[in-house]
């Protein structure tokens, strides 16, 4: 029975199926929604109201011409989109969805498994600067550096974000977190602080507005996937859409509590709390524009570290007054 | 300064140098000096008075006056008068001074003038190829009277043109000459330090139409106008207005009332719909793209507005000269105020949103500074010298159409950068709201139907015309010397974007490669109405039409 669940958690839910049909779900709705800020209506013709827009763009880009720069790094170049979309796959599997029993550990669920979702979460990010690198583009090679700096703006806040309600909840294990948080939901609102880093940086994390610096494509073209197509790009496209899943759903289970009650209950629980964040995110990307680089990590530095920083410590005192 | 204080002025300075003066219109004062002195006239108007260089305008006159001329063209624009300096060279070997090194915005001016008409620049600090194609063969030069406008000469593909050297540490990004950012072929070589951009280099004129040389050779007046609106795509009206002030101008038509009424209303729809445009277009380039949408869909209304009066969206076709050729009936006028209105309220709220948008003000505060004196220096007009606190506005300094009828403000900021700009064209927008509402009054009280004067006689040759328009991207100058054969002798049109792109090295350096595309969006660069002037090669004068089937077989021969 155990190993029978173990498929199912890899192949069907949360694994491949689940987040392929899920996040091409989930860039329909931001599509969507970024495209009623704009007065607009967004994709139209495919399926009901455009929903399977993004299952055909994946699909015709996978079918078009998949053409290799002759300058390139040949095995880098083909490489790097396999390994950041593996990283990302993998990393969905580490959510806590299935509810997992508390005590019983598992692959997918185990102490510090909230350190390894981070990590997972940021392969990615190397794997777009190694990308750059191995084309051999003016374009790629700006947005690859540009690409880790970001990181380097972003990546710290983050952690310290993701930490603090880790740390009041006294568990490294995003099961546990989650139990924690389902038990107490009003320790929820200490966190508060830490869940605007989180969303922020999260939008860092996923490149886009204000933060699409990497990739801007007027001022870089398309940064480090300037010379990747066909089935290349249209692999980075979907890890975008299943990092932004990911991502969502590690926010609903570390700042929104998880998702209880078993696997229907759990199930519209994440579905209805990722929805939520993604709805922030949308809403951050139609109401800002880019930020320059330099600008960037100056706001990352000055507010968003220190806020992280300040939630920390919050946590700590708070943890030692209610104990 | 009156023009007899400019006379005795440059009378007492040059001595034997000034040749003689004349007035060919009353707005114009036209004074010959001899190529020695040309460069200290020029340095007398430029630095002593509150004189305003325009543009340079070579001539090829062998056939009826012996001799290439270069006009010096400038304004007195609180005088409201145009100064012209006009200097003779030889017809076999033309060579005269260079002015550049005075006047930094006459680079280009001449060095267009050597590649079309092959009149040498002593001292000319940058003297590479401006206009004509790399493989253009040396010495043909295309605007000579001699050379056929159907002419295509051989091509030199070894010829290639000399960028600027790296400076040492840096390496090249290469903005252009396709790039996702710009409309049009351009090409910015930045030489860049990390994402500081060190210097740049600009090679553009990809896209030559040979417009002028049309207009020289086988266009009459009365088909020119429709030649000088498809100069731009956007702010056509305005060249086609330019023009038919130029011959009206020249040959003194008088063009009725109802049709200056009817022209201004034209002309500011159209800097309403190119101003939404331009700041939809601003949004994109830092990516913030709800701008583009919302602007653009305001903007659409107007583009219907100005079909339903024209009978189309842009490319009007409506300006002869001595008028123009269709009326705007009343039955009109109160679906016209309800849309003006309608946008006006919107605008409004684009101006709220927009004043207060942190990320915006971050990214364009404090970034592409061109002060008061490097405008002076480059010649800049429009948005981008009004954000430099210069009052100057053709509507203003040299009244043409209605424009002496209608109440609005010279918008100007004194923070010489991209916000300037962005906030001088929000509110500029505003002001032409309440211009086309006054026009539209004007319009209830004149009779309808007298809209063009009948041209009875031949236009004269030998006149002289200059006319300034306000363009929404600045100030838009044509020249006309009239000819023979119902055709100018010499047509030459200074679009905004002319003065304006030199003006980039000077904004972009030193700052990061990230602000590139929004300084150079800021000019509101047009490179069309830049680049007009190489010859195209008609043919045979057949057309053959592809059909789809055709088209699609030769797509599947080469994939």
């Amino acid at each position: 029975m155990d190993i029978l669940k173990i498929f199912l958690y890899l192949l069907v839910y949360p694994g491949l199926l689940f987040l392929f049909v899920y996040s091409t779900f989930v860039e329909w709705v931001d599509r969507k929604l970024y495209a009623k800020f704009q007065n607009r209506m967004g994709p139209m013709h495919t399926g009901s109201h455009g929903i399977l827009q993004p299952i055909a763009d994946f699909v015709k880009l996978m079918a078009k011409e998949d053409i290799v720069p002759k300058e390139a790094d040949k095995k880098l170049f083909n490489a790097v989109p396999i390994l950041a979309l593996t990283s990302v796959l993998t990393a969905g599997l580490l959510l806590p969805v299935w509810h997992f029993s508390d005590t019983f550990q598992s692959a997918t669920s185990f102490q510090g498994d909230i350190i390894v979702i981070a990590y997972l979460l940021s392969l990615p990010s190397f794997a777009y600067f190694l990308a750059g690198w191995a084309s051999a583009s003016m374009y790629a090679a700006i947005g690859g550096v540009r690409v880790l700096t970001l990181l380097f703006a972003y990546e710290v806040p983050m952690f310290l974000a993701i930490l603090s309600p880790a740390v009041m909840a006294g568990s490294w294990r995003l099961a546990e977190i989650a139990a924690y948080y389902q038990a107490n939901p009003w320790h929820l609102l200490i966190n508060i602080f830490a869940f605007a880093v989180a969303i922020i940086t999260l939008q860092a994390k996923l490149e886009r507005v204000p933060f699409d610096i990497p990739h801007a494509e007027t001022e870089v073209v398309g940064g480090a996937f300037t010379e990747y197509s066909g089935r290349k790009l249209a692999m980075f496209r979907l890890l975008a859409d299943i990092q932004m899943v990911v991502g969502a759903g590690l926010i609903a289970a570390l700042f929104m509590g998880g998702f209880p009650g078993g696997l229907i209950p759990g199930f519209i629980w994440f579905i209805v709390k990722t929805l939520v964040v993604v709805f922030i995110l949308s809403a951050m990307r139609a109401v800002t524009a880019r930020l320059r680089i330099d600008q960037m990590i100056s706001f990352s530095w000055k507010w968003l570290a220190p806020l992280a920083l300040l939630q920390l410590v919050i946590v700590i005192f708070l943890k030692g007054y209610l104990q | 300064m009156t023009k007899q204080d400019i006379l005795s002025l440059l009378k007492a300075k040059l001595g034997a140098g000034f040749m003689g003066s004349t007035e060919p219109i009353h707005d114009q004062l036209w004074v010959e000096v001899k190529p020695e002195a040309v460069v200290q006239a020029v340095e007398i108007l430029h630095r002593q008075t509150p004189a305003r260089y325009l543009v340079s305008v070579g001539s090829d006159e062998r056939d009826i006056k012996k001799r290439f001329a270069v006009y010096h063209l400038f304004t007195f624009d609180k005088d409201h008068f145009f100064i012209t300096l006009d200097v003779t060279a030889d017809p076999h070997t033309p060579r005269i001074p260079s002015i550049t090194n005075v006047i930094a915005g006459a680079n280009w001016s001449e060095r267009e003038i050597r590649d079309l008409l092959g009149i040498q620049f002593e001292n000319h600090p940058d003297p590479r190829r401006l206009i004509l194609a790399d493989d253009w063969p040396a010495e043909v030069y295309p605007l000579r009277k001699e050379f056929d406008y159907s002419q295509k000469p051989e091509s030199h593909p070894e010829q290639a043109y000399k960028f600027k050297d790296n400076p040492p540490g840096t390496t090249v990004v290469a903005m252009g000459p396709y790039f996702p950012v710009f409309e049009e072929a351009t090409y910015f070589r930045l030489y860049v330090e990390g994402e500081k951009v060190v210097d740049v280099d600009y090679r553009g004129f990809y896209a030559h139409r040979g417009i002028e040389k049309l207009g020289d050779q086988t266009l009459t007046y009365n088909q020119i106008p429709f030649m000088a609106e498809r100069i731009c795509g956007i702010c056509g009206f305005v060249h086609n207005v330019s023009f038919c002030k130029l011959v009206e101008h020249a040959a003194d038509i008088k063009v009725p009332r109802r049709a200056d009424f009817i022209r201004t209303i034209m002309l500011e729809l159209e800097r309403i719909h190119s101003h939404a445009l331009w700041l939809g277009v601003a949004g994109h380039i830092i990516g913030f793209d709800t701008v583009l949408m919302q602007t653009w869909r305001m903007r659409e209304p107007i583009m219907w507005l100005c079909e339903k009066i024209t009978g189309n969206r842009k490319t009007y076709g409506m300006n002869l000269i001595g008028g123009v050729r269709r009326d705007i009936p009343r039955t009109l006028v109160p679906e016209i105020r309800t849309k003006m209105n309608n946008m006006e309220k919107e605008w409004l709220a684009v101006l709220d949103a927009v004043k207060d948008d942190t990320t915006l003000r971050m990214r364009l505060e404090k970034v592409g500074i061109l002060n008061k004196e490097g405008c002076h220096e480059w010649a800049a007009v429009g948005p981008v010298a009004r954000a430099a606190d210069l009052d100057m506005d053709a509507r203003k300094d040299h009244p043409y159409c209605a424009y002496d009828a209608v109440d609005f403000k010279v918008i100007t900021a004194d923070s010489n950068d991209v916000w300037g700009r962005t906030v001088v064209r929000i509110l500029e927008t505003l002001e032409s709201f309440k211009i086309v509402n006054q026009s539209l009054d004007a319009l209830m009280e004149l009779p309808e139907g007298d809209i063009i004067t009948e041209i009875r006689q031949d236009i004269p040759a030998g006149r002289i015309a200059i006319s300034a328009v306000e363009a929404p991207r600045g100030e838009d100058v044509h020249f006309l010397l009239t000819g023979g054969n119902n055709r100018p002798e010499r047509w030459r049109v200074r679009c905004p974007t002319y003065p304006n792109l030199p003006t980039i090295p000077d904004m972009v350096r030193g700052e990061q490669v990230a602000d590139v595309p929004i300084i150079v969006g800021s000019i509101d660069p047009c490179f069309s109405c830049t680049e007009r002037m190489e010859v195209v090669d008609v043919d045979s004068g057949k057309i053959r039409i592809y059909g789809q089937e055709e088209l699609s077989s030769w797509t599947a021969k080469h994939s």
